[in-house]
């Protein structure tokens, strides 16, 4: 076969892409430092730090967002718990890398940390996938807060990993260029499973269960199929955020951030792919932006503002911003 | 042995405080199918408008039963507003909408209150002060009853029956059990489903309140974020006795309250909030019902 | 093919014996245990005893989607469509077991992928021009009249491609122009495909009709079994039926 898969090169293009783009916003030093396997050097690019570690958060966020929305969205499952497979990813990656690379050259801590916390999270997702398929609906989602919790309590107590303190001290070579390439290629992703033979399956799961064992689709199987790759992307997020940081404590994990989560999908419509992202896009800018409101009158009204959203979207328009569509180059093959 | 009964009291005492807070979510469930997220931070609110009362409405009272009956009324009645306003503005608009919808509706008015807390009330914690004289009650060996430990009892008994009455001997209580079998035929019969559904805010809230002061008193450290973890386990408390079920409410609260005393004080303290979901989770996938509730079956 | 099976809550003591390539008809009050009747037949209820064979092999303890899988397709008596899915999309749900591509395949989009899509897509686009609708294909099934979504059911449960297919009142809630094109289209399907067919009907002129054999259960029990006129002039069924059909 002479010709190459287009997927393959579509891939190709935005991981170029993706160098450009550190290039450009991190300058040049920062860029060439990664690109020639060493430290990230002096920030020079063309937006303030400030903005870069913004827009790094919305990667961020948007995986959150889209993995969630492969299980509520796409699947019906409901789940509290999600922050729980963000923390697993984080501290996995901060360990692996910290402790067993911490010397080596970005790209392999980069790849290390990632997958090691996909697997790490995909594992545990698929623990809980299994035990709780027999749930639905509201039980469904506090079984998972439960699980959530207890990822964080339980986390909080290994002291090799900082313990209440939090970890210190972990590489920091997050850039961009990286994570604009990993939100892209998660998004083709979900969508190309969205529009094959499992989405479709996923969807007739969450629309009559019943019917969908009368097609002869296993449900459990397809359940833990979402879990998992849910859970997977989830854990690579907060690798993400575990190194871009440099710090991380259990704190930040909470079921409250997996509420955060929620919000995401639900501003932007729950069943929708694009909903998830403009969501996440919405909820990520909307605080900083509000940054300034805050350091004038010293009143944190950031969270009012997320709170009020949930409601407000929730009793004037419920089927959230995008609803069930998506936009153009997202909803064709 | 001594241990076990001064541990078994405080258990006793911090089950009563779970109790009072489990009763709204369970009662809320039982009409209207909906997790009531934001019914732990009522319970928080009624802690402040405890303390906001103390410090500018009554700033002079002597600490004696009358001010602690004071205060919690005004818990209560605080919280029971609170209660109605959310209802009303959050929850029925969403009466007819997915079930989904209505549950993140209860996120969001959570976290509302909570960061909306840390707004008016300050995010740093405060110190409740003493309602009532403080008098420590030996009983012998060891053991000590604080006052109040013993207002607890004796408040959470009081609302207990209360409720008990309010629930199996009148008109209201009625028809809340039977909206609890049936939305529909309740309608169907004539039963004023939006009032009963309102009363029922208002008293879940109001007990909450009540829950809030009592707290401040035991723990007189207090913070806006105070309704998360309390709340959480009172609704696990609910579910562990079935949720839907009015007495398991308060059974489960009474063996959450006691066995997370026991764990903290025989195992660690630091795994004490695991226990919670940790029964949250067996209770969920071996017996959703909860100790004292019933399976269900979907038609097909 | 052979099915029998007993005690089951509403049922009692039933034997059924369905031979290939026939279409039978069930009939009874309500109330009598129909449905129930069906949902032991894919795996819904199990039978507290006896047996429900398959060409031999026994189904009972199986999950519903193995029995799907192993060919027995089902509609629902309350139409049970995956509402915000299109009508063709409908359809091509039922080729999920039976399609094999893996999570490589379909994020990569491989030419397997694509060969299996268009196979699947162009199956399903034949069983609804079978069924007359075809032109709907991209309307969300939630939105089409009543009629056709029950139409869409059954073109749904066609693509298993079952050897034995249940209907659930098909014709429930459809005019009497409409129950008599649905008559003949089932008749026509159960020739052209040679496939068995178990139908509960309320509607007698349908059932009369095109069922080649009809059993008739009243209260869980099997009052009467045979050809159209033996039913229709037996006294049993008769009573049960006074002031009803």
């Amino acid at each position: 076969m002479g010709k190459m898969n287009k997927t393959l090169l579509l891939f190709l293009g935005f991981l170029l892409g993706a160098v450009i783009l550190n290039f450009i916003m991190g300058g040049f030093t920062f860029s060439a430092a990664l690109l020639f396997w060493e430290k990230p050097g002096r920030f020079t690019g063309l937006i303030s730090p400030y903005y870069y570690s913004v827009l790094i958060l919305l990667g961020i966020n948007i995986i959150l967002s889209v993995s969630l929305m492969l299980l509520n969205g796409l699947t019906g499952l409901f789940t509290m718990g999600h922050a729980g497979f963000m923390a697993i990813g984080a501290y996995t990656s901060a360990s692996v890398v910290s402790f067993l690379l911490p010397d080596a050259p970005f790209i392999v801590q980069l790849i290390a940390g990632s997958v090691s916390a996909g697997l790490a999270a995909g594992l545990i997702g698929f623990l809980i996938g299994t035990s709780c398929l027999r749930l639905a609906g509201d039980y469904l989602g506090m079984v998972t807060l439960g699980f959530g919790e207890i990822i964080r309590i339980i986390l909080l107590n290994v002291d090799a990993v900082g313990g209440a303190r939090g970890m210190t001290d972990i590489p920091v070579y997050m850039n961009l260029g990286s994570v604009f390439f990993l939100t892209i290629v998660i998004i083709i992703v979900i969508k190309r499973i969205s529009f094959g033979r499992l989405g479709r399956a996923m969807l007739a799961i969450k629309e009559n269960e019943m019917a969908a064992n009368m097609m002869g689709i296993n449900p459990l199987n397809i359940k833990v199929q979402a879990f998992v790759i849910s859970s997977f992307m989830a854990g690579i997020a907060g690798s993400f955020f575990a190194h871009s940081e440099g710090y991380i404590s259990t704190q930040t994990f909470t079921f409250s951030k997996s509420f955060e989560i929620i919000a995401m999908n639900v501003v932007g419509g729950l069943g929708s792919l694009s909903g998830a992202i403009m969501g996440a896009g919405i909820l990520t800018v909307l605080p900083e932006a509000l940054r300034k409101v805050q350091d004038v009158t010293g009143l944190d009204i950031r969270m009012v503002i997320y709170a009020l959203t949930m409601v407000l979207i929730m009793i004037l328009r419920p089927q959230g911003l995008m609803g069930n569509k998506e936009w153009k180059w997202l909803s064709s093959k | 042995m001594n241990e076990f009964i001064q541990h078994t009291i405080n258990g006793l005492a911090l089950g009563s405080i779970y109790a009072l807070i489990a009763l709204g979510y369970t009662m809320v469930f039982g009409v209207l199918q909906l997790i009531n997220f934001a019914h732990g931070d009522i319970f928080m609110v009624g802690s402040f408008i405890g303390l906001y009362f103390i410090r500018y409405v009554i700033p002079n009272a002597e600490p004696s039963i009358f001010t602690a009956i004071m205060v919690i009324v005004a818990a209560m009645v605080g919280s029971a507003v609170l209660g109605v306003v959310i209802e009303k503005f959050a929850y029925r608009p969403l009466r007819k909408a997915p079930r989904i919808n209505i549950l993140i509706t209860a996120i969001g008015v959570s976290l509302l209150l909570e960061y909306g807390g840390q707004l008016v009330f300050g995010a740093s914690p405060q110190f409740f002060p003493d309602i009532l004289p403080r008098k420590n009650i030996d009983i012998g060996a060891d053991i000590i009853l604080d006052s109040n430990q013993l207002t607890i009892f004796i408040m959470s008994f009081v609302l207990m029956q209360i409720l008990s009455f309010l629930v199996y001997k009148t008109q209201f209580g009625r028809s809340m059990r039977a909206i609890s079998h049936s939305l529909e035929t309740a309608n169907l019969i004539g039963i004023n489903v939006n009032k009963v559904i309102l009363i029922t805010f208002i008293i879940g809230s109001a007990l909450a309140g009540a829950a809030g002061v009592l707290y401040g008193v035991a723990y007189p450290k207090i913070d806006p974020l105070l309704g998360l973890l309390p709340g959480l386990k009172a609704f696990i408390a609910a579910v562990l006795g079935g949720i839907g079920n009015i007495t398991g409410a308060v059974i489960g609260a009474i063996i959450l309250g006691l066995s997370e005393t026991y764990v903290a004080g025989y195992l660690s303290s630091t795994y004490r909030d695991a226990l919670a979901f940790v029964i949250l989770i067996v209770v969920l996938l071996v017996r959703p019902g909860g100790l004292l509730g019933s399976k269900k079956i979907e038609k097909v | 093919m052979c099915l029998e099976f007993g005690g089951v809550k509403a049922c009692q003591d039933v034997t059924l014996k369905l031979e290939p390539g026939i279409l039978y008809g069930l009939i009874g009050p309500n109330g009598a245990g129909k449905s129930t009747i069906f949902n032991v037949l894919t795996g819904i209820y199990a039978p507290t005893h006896g047996t429900v064979k398959l060409a031999g092999e026994s189904l009972v303890g199986k999950k519903p989607f193995e029995i799907a899988q192993k060919g027995i397709g089902r509609t629902f008596q309350n139409i049970r469509l995956f509402k915000d899915l299109t009508v063709l999309e409908n359809v091509m749900t039922a080729f999920y077991s039976s399609t094999h591509t893996s999570l490589y395949d379909q994020v990569f989009q491989t030419k397997a992928f694509y060969r299996e899509e268009e196979e699947i897509r162009v199956k399903a686009m034949e069983l609804l021009k079978v069924m007359g609708i075809e032109d709907l294909a991209d309307v969300p099934a939630g939105g089409l009249p009543y009629g056709k979504q029950r139409k869409l059911e059954i073109a749904r449960a066609l693509g298993l491609e079952p050897k034995l297919l249940l209907l659930d009142e098909p014709a429930a809630g459809l005019n009497p122009a409409e129950t008599r094109e649905l008559t003949n289209l089932i008749r026509d399907i159960q020739r052209a495909r040679n496939i068995t067919v178990l139908l509960i009907e309320h509607d007698m002129g349908l059932v009369m009709k095109i069922c080649e054999k009809i059993y008739v259960l009243v209260q869980g029990q099997l009052v009467c079994e045979g050809v159209a006129e033996v039913v229709q002039n037996d006294k049993r069924v008769i009573e049960a039926y006074l002031g009803v059909d």
